[in-house]
């Protein structure tokens, strides 16, 4: 079941309206239900690998409670590890290091039949094992007790809006959330929330869908297509990505609001950063604090030399990479990012935390070099194949005539000025839901363009989330 | 009994509301303005399949269904004059070409099946073909499928009623506001603007009689020259590879037509040297395109013509993959003596 669909349109409603009937000891079992009946609306089947990480991850988590001995302990992690890390490593990469070690034997002369095995990925196993990962490696750390009971915790793992594509939540966060009693959200929640579902539609169907016929053009003739098309196409894909990802972030938050769950931030206007590292604070934010939290600082983050703070950013970023899927694409795109960081901190000095304050005109030029970088990675990363990538960044370079049509060039224009004038009233107002405090008639026109948007771009068939795939 | 006075947050709700619903009202107002200038577009994903749409059924409204249709791509839009197959056979036999410009075999096969045949039931389908439209990586070929598949006049064409929630929403909304049914258009601003401008879109395509090409079309010298050669070998063969979706799409068209009871023609549509000369490897590439098709024509009833023994001339070409009228008329009097004898 996707966000941009009747059957969610109709689940949604139907499921706030049972949960806020029933008495608190009630409700994370009707959601524990009810998200179950959601990841089950893809496969069935998929459900047992969510179970089996839950049970996992859950006994662990009380046996760290109880366990003093160190080495126990660190066994008791191991086990979460392993397993969560073979399930996701078995689905996701399996192929991919099959492929690779056959084409490595290949090229020395021995020609061997890769293991024919067509294994289908279930959708959201990156975002919720890492998410049960990092529940033990708290619990292991000591920073959270871990829970008592197990809907609770399944829930935690399970919670639907976010279940398939993140934000990727710390138990620390959500798990208090959910074992406290919740209270009916107020009318301002109320309506915050179905501004936030509404915009991340508005995202989704009249931004990144809009876009993606053109992007999805552009990367299958990158061996032909005109380099002021590449151009395009590569920032088109840009804001694609960004306004799919932002915009189910936007309803996964929205939705979980009406329950009187609060999710984390998980975009901060990303394309308006000064520079890569704090454009990496404000994408996909929870993956990076998970990869920061549970990869970088393991490997010794900054404390070391100069040398070896450089080697962990890229070795973080290649990870990063590699988490999105299997293939040589995603490396290249992950290894691009490490060596963007490690020469930002090299050469960029400091980012600081936090809000990176109203946008100026001398932000434009650091805003736009940022931009630049970014987008020349999302080649990599959108291309099919590795030779697709060098076909496109040669296509960059070669000048070929051929410019895309006037309503292509005005969709695309329209669709980032959209995106650019969101992100600053975002940024200017430090609020997500940035029309609750404008003017009735004000905020009514925006609710109004928002709904044209959706009315008008929808329609056809309904286009998965980008991120699903991950 | 009277009512509570409204508190100023509820107030400050029907306000919002209101003006969200007065940017949608006047929106619809205006594109029920722009309805009178620019009909809703249409969504064939080409304008020459809406023009054969609307042919063939004003055809089947004059009791005029043909005999004998040919479907393949251009190759034989243009290489089949449906009159010439007429005259030739007698004149009692009525032919229609309902070849689409651009498709491939898998949208050949859709169109075929779900459109042509929903409209007529002819005693013969004469499938031409060439190696260009069962190349399963051809850049444009899919995008034409996938344009076909998601078009709601196809879908409409094809029989499909709304078979779920979803549908017979849109379909509400599409017969009751124009904001809707004009969404294609403002999907493409520039072009939407220029139509109301102009007071109305562009024509749709003109077709000559029969589903031809129409007169002024019409070209008769062969060119061949560097434009050409990469278009075809950076998009219609590019990455030439058979034996995939494209070949699987022909068979199980035949299959189809087979289980119909309909008289199948297979035809190598002509093509010249120069186009065998793109392909990675000519004379086998060439050699494994007709195999696939004399595999296909050894079923017991099915008819294979190899075009390229028909026009064997440059002259009856107007590039290398398309014949020109003459080759067109040559052609389709070879068939007519093929098919009836």
């Amino acid at each position: 079941m996707v966000f941009n669909s009747l059957e969610y349109a109709v689940f949604l409603p139907l499921v706030l309206a049972v949960y806020w009937q029933l008495p608190f000891r009630w409700q994370n079992r009707f959601m524990l239900v009810a998200s179950y009946v959601f990841y089950g609306a893809w496969d069935v089947r998929f459900l047992t690998l969510l179970m089996i990480s839950t049970g996992v991850d859950y006994v662990v988590g009380r046996r760290l409670g109880t366990e003093t001995d160190e080495r126990r302990r660190k066994r008791l992690l191991a086990v979460s590890l392993i397993v969560n890390l073979g399930i996701l490593g078995f689905f996701k990469y399996f192929g991919f290091f099959v492929d690779s070690l056959a084409a490595l034997l290949h090229s020395i002369g021995f020609d061997v039949d890769p293991v024919v095995l067509s294994i289908v990925l279930p959708v959201g196993i990156s975002f919720y094992t890492f998410q049960s990962i990092s529940y033990s490696f708290d619990v292991y750390r000591k920073r959270i007790e871990p829970t008592q009971s197990l809907v609770n915790f399944a829930l935690y793992v399970a919670w639907f809006p976010q279940l398939v594509a993140g934000p990727i939540e710390r138990a620390r966060k959500l798990l208090p959330q959910i074992e406290m009693p919740r209270s009916r959200p107020t009318s301002d929640i109320v309506r915050s929330a179905l501004f936030l579902i509404l915009l991340g539609l508005f995202k989704k169907v009249a931004i990144a869908d809009v876009v993606a016929p053109f992007v999805n053009e552009t990367f299958a003739t990158a061996a032909t297509a005109g380099t002021i098309q590449l151009v395009l196409g590569a920032y088109a894909f840009g804001l694609q990505i960004y306004g799919d990802f932002s915009g189910y972030s936007d309803i996964a938050r929205g939705s979980s609001r009406l329950f009187g769950i609060e999710l984390m931030r998980n975009f901060e206007q990303p394309y308006l950063s000064r520079n890569i590292t704090a454009f990496w604070r404000t994408w996909h934010i929870s993956l990076s604090n998970w990869l920061h939290d549970y990869l970088y600082v393991p490997l010794g983050g900054n404390r070391g030399t100069s040398f070896e703070t450089y080697r962990n950013l890229i070795v973080t970023m290649l990870l990063g990479g590699l988490w999105h899927g299997a293939a040589w694409t995603f490396v290249i795109w992950g290894g691009l990012h490490g060596i963007y960081l490690a020469l930002h901190r090299r050469f960029g000095g400091y980012a600081p935390r936090g809000y990176q304050g109203r946008l100026t005109a001398k932000d434009v030029g650091p805003m736009l070099i940022t931009l630049a970088a970014v987008t020349f990675a999302w080649i990599f990363f959108r291309a099919n194949t590795l030779g697709d990538a060098i076909d496109y960044v040669r296509g960059l370079v070669s000048l070929r005539p051929g410019v895309p049509s006037l309503d292509q060039l005005a969709i695309l224009a329209a669709a980032g000025l959209v995106v650019f004038l969101i992100d600053v009233a975002q940024r200017n107002s430090q609020k997500h839901s940035f029309v609750m405090d404008w003017p009735p008639v004000a905020r009514g026109l925006a609710y109004g363009f928002l709904i044209l948007g959706v009315l008008v771009f929808s329609g056809g068939d309904t286009v998965p989330f980008i991120y699903f795939q991950f | 009994m009277t009512q509570p006075p409204r508190t100023r947050s509820q107030r400050r709700w029907l306000m919002t509301v209101a003006a969200a619903a007065a940017v949608l009202l006047i929106l619809e107002v205006g594109m029920r303005a722009a309805e009178t200038r620019a009909d809703p577009p249409s969504t064939w994903p080409s304008s020459e399949m809406a023009a054969k749409y609307a042919q063939l059924g004003d055809l089947v409204a004059n009791n005029k269904e043909p005999d004998v249709i040919f479907v393949g791509s251009s190759a034989v839009f243009e290489g089949v004059d449906p009159a010439a197959y007429s005259a030739a056979s007698g004149g009692d036999i009525t032919a229609y070409n309902a070849a689409l410009g651009a498709a491939s075999m898998v949208s050949i096969e859709r169109w075929t099946i779900d459109i042509v045949l929903n409209l007529v039931q002819p005693e013969t389908v004469v499938i031409g073909t060439i190696s260009r439209d069962i190349n399963d990586n051809g850049i444009g070929q899919m995008a034409f499928f996938e344009r076909l598949i998601a078009s709601p006049d196809y879908a409409a064409a094809a029989g499909g009623n709304a078979s779920n929630p979803a549908d017979s929403i849109t379909e509400w909304l599409n017969d009751h506001s124009a904001l809707v049914r004009m969404r294609p258009h403002l999907r493409r601003p520039v072009t939407f603007a220029r139509d109301i401008a102009r007071g109305g879109a562009l024509p749709p395509a003109t077709l000559g009689a029969h589903g031809a090409e129409p007169e002024s079309e019409y070209e008769f010298e062969y060119v061949v020259d560097e434009d050409w050669r990469s278009f075809w070998t950076e998009r219609q063969l590019y990455n030439y590879s058979v034996g995939g979706r494209e070949s699987a799409a022909l068979r199980r068209l035949v299959d189809e037509l087979v289980d119909r009871n309909i008289q199948v023609v297979l035809v190598s549509m002509p093509v010249t040297d120069d186009y065998l000369e793109l392909l990675p490897d000519a004379v086998a590439d060439q050699a494994e395109f007709e195999e696939l098709l004399a595999e296909l024509a050894s079923r017991p009833g099915i008819i294979y013509v190899d075009g390229r023994s028909i026009a064997t001339s440059n002259e009856l070409f107007r590039d290398p993959a398309h014949l020109n009228p003459v080759g067109a008329r040559r052609l389709a009097e070879a068939l007519a003596k093929a098919t009836r004898g």
